[in-house]
């Protein structure tokens, strides 16, 4: 793929999903072109990029800058394993407690909450050790206080992930509180 | 919950955010949503 081919991409604004978006300069210094790198062969020297209007070329690096060549021999690996894993949530509640409130009591109600993560490896390669670290946010809403951030954090650890393969971790429960504004008063007369 | 009553105060599960580590180092770090994702950016 000629130079002169990429630097006709038009320049409209790219959104990375991979990797950075950054502008590339021609081999000669001339000519510059922005594009995201997406995938580097380390055999072949070629680059995938994704350039203006999501217009995708793969090219040998030879044709950029020595700095880019780095660039992109630098952070190919990483973009690899970028994409190369996956992670997904799915999260569960439960009520663990909730008060019968005589008269002049509030009545509350507690709920755990957690999430069972799925890791996916989508690599040629397994990925042993994986250390999961999660952080719950929750904001905690009281009479004394409102809109308070707390971070609840745990974490576990996959032993294996085979290539193209999916683990499963659960975390422990974020426990979650509702309380209500008004004591409970005496039934009997109009209302309620 | 008590016919009447008002539940003013609820705590809010904002999100979870989870980072993938091999040998100590962040490989990967997702979100249960965009937002809690952007607030842990935000307080880090």
């Amino acid at each position: 793929m000629s130079v002169k081919l990429l630097l006709l991409a038009i320049c409209f604004p790219l959104t990375a999903i991979f990797g950075e978006v950054r502008t590339y300069v021609s081999k000669d210094g001339k000519k510059t072109f922005r594009g995201e790198l997406i995938e580097y062969e380390a055999s072949t020297k070629k680059a995938k990029m994704r350039i203006a209007r999501g217009k995708v070329l793969t090219f040998p690096i030879e044709i950029l800058s020595k700095q880019d060549q780095k660039y992109v021999e630098e952070q190919g690996p990483i973009i690899q394993a970028k994409r190369s894993l996956s992670i997904d949530t799915k999260h569960y509640s439960k009520r663990t407690e909730k008060n019968k409130p005589a008269q002049g009591q509030w009545h509350f109600e507690k709920y755990d909450h957690n999430y069972i993560v799925t890791v996916e490896n989508n690599r040629d390669e397994m990925l042993k050790d994986v250390t999961v670290e999660y952080v719950f946010f929750v904001e905690r809403n009281r009479r004394q206080y409102q809109n308070k951030i707390e971070k609840i954090s745990g974490s576990d650890t996959i032993d294996l992930v085979l290539s193209n393969g999916t683990e499963t971790i659960t975390t422990k429960s974020a426990n979650l509180e509702s309380w209500s504004d008004n004591p409970v008063m005496p039934s009997g007369g109009g209302g309620g | 919950m008590v016919k009447g009553a008002e539940s003013k105060y609820r705590d809010k599960l904002l999100g979870l955010v989870v980072h993938l580590k091999v040998n100590g180092e962040i490989i990967k770090t997702g979100a249960s949503n965009d937002k809690v994702l952007a607030l842990s950016e935000k307080t880090e």
